[in-house]
């Protein structure tokens, strides 16, 4: 079986845990998967915004907007 | 989360008071689903401070009255004596790009239900992972860090991938919706792709 490389957006790792584990452990690697993380990018502010339409919902996800990586979680 | 000296003890007298949240995010969302039950909806204040650092760092500075974090923030902010006035819990899910194949897919989800069912077996061998993330570890330092002693366990709930139904789905946009938070005009399908996940038990 070959190997498939896939690159995966990691958040806080509150949401991430079990893809660390998993990468950790080798249980990507056990299906044939070479996992690569890129984090995500903080969010701040200067000011803090009261109206929500003032804030691109995009948030730190820009990797996986840019075509970075292929999956993300949130 | 509210401060310890705080005089708040429960989510009714957050009215017409600033909590940190993140636009868009969990945070924003449970912030409503929580509240809204205690408060009238012109009196919720949330403002968006952006990641969780910086809604915490709001809440001990005083800036906001309370904040909507996450793991490992709430075990770090009850260290430091601040209190939870309500909590609430929701569904982390995948969000694949469209040249994501089925097949690894499927791979990614069998590892995670192994990694999943290794967690939930001793949650508190993993927490490192929690503790030692740069962006956390850089202010615990300066909060005096964190232990896995100081996490409460059952918070932290890891659960095998699985879509969501499409009452769950079309629940949540029709909430989305009354709160202009989506465009009402556009389809709930026209956002959600449910991929099946493939059920394969993680010891196959």
């Amino acid at each position: 079986m070959g190997t498939k490389k896939v690159v995966s957006e990691t958040s806080g790792a509150v949401f991430s845990l079990p893809w660390f584990v998993a990468k950790d452990q080798g249980f990507f690697a056990e299906e044939g998967i070479d996992m690569e993380f890129v984090d995500s990018l903080s969010v701040h502010v200067d000011q803090p915004v009261a109206d929500p339409e003032k804030v691109d919902p995009i948030l730190g996800h820009t990797p996986f907007e840019d075509n970075q990586v292929a999956i993300y979680r949130a | 989360m509210v401060r310890a000296e705080s005089d708040h003890y429960y989510p009714s007298s957050l009215a017409n008071r600033p909590i940190a949240v993140q636009f868009h995010a969990g945070s924003h969302y449970t912030a409503l689903r929580l509240i809204e039950g205690y408060i009238p909806v012109e009196k919720i204040k949330l403002l968006h401070y952006g990641s969780p650092r910086y809604r915490f760092e709001a809440l001990m500075s005083g800036e906001v009255d309370a904040a909507m974090l996450m793991e490992p923030w709430i075990a770090l902010a009850e260290k430091n004596g601040c209190r939870s006035v309500c909590e609430g819990h929701y569904l982390g899910a995948e969000n694949a790009s469209d040249n994501m194949d089925e097949e690894t897919f499927a791979a990614i989800n069998r590892a995670v239900i192994k990694a999943v069912d290794l967690i939930n077996s001793d949650k508190k061998r993993f927490l490192h992972y929690l503790i030692d993330q740069p962006k956390f570890a850089v202010i615990a330092d300066e909060w005096g860090g964190l232990t896995p002693d100081d996490f409460h366990l059952p918070r932290l709930r890891y659960t095998h991938p699985m879509p969501y139904t499409d009452e769950q789905v079309e629940d949540t946009y029709n909430w989305m919706v009354r709160w202009g938070l989506l465009n009402a005009s556009v389809c709930a399908n026209d956002f959600v792709d449910n991929r099946p996940a493939e059920p394969t038990a993680a010891d196959d």
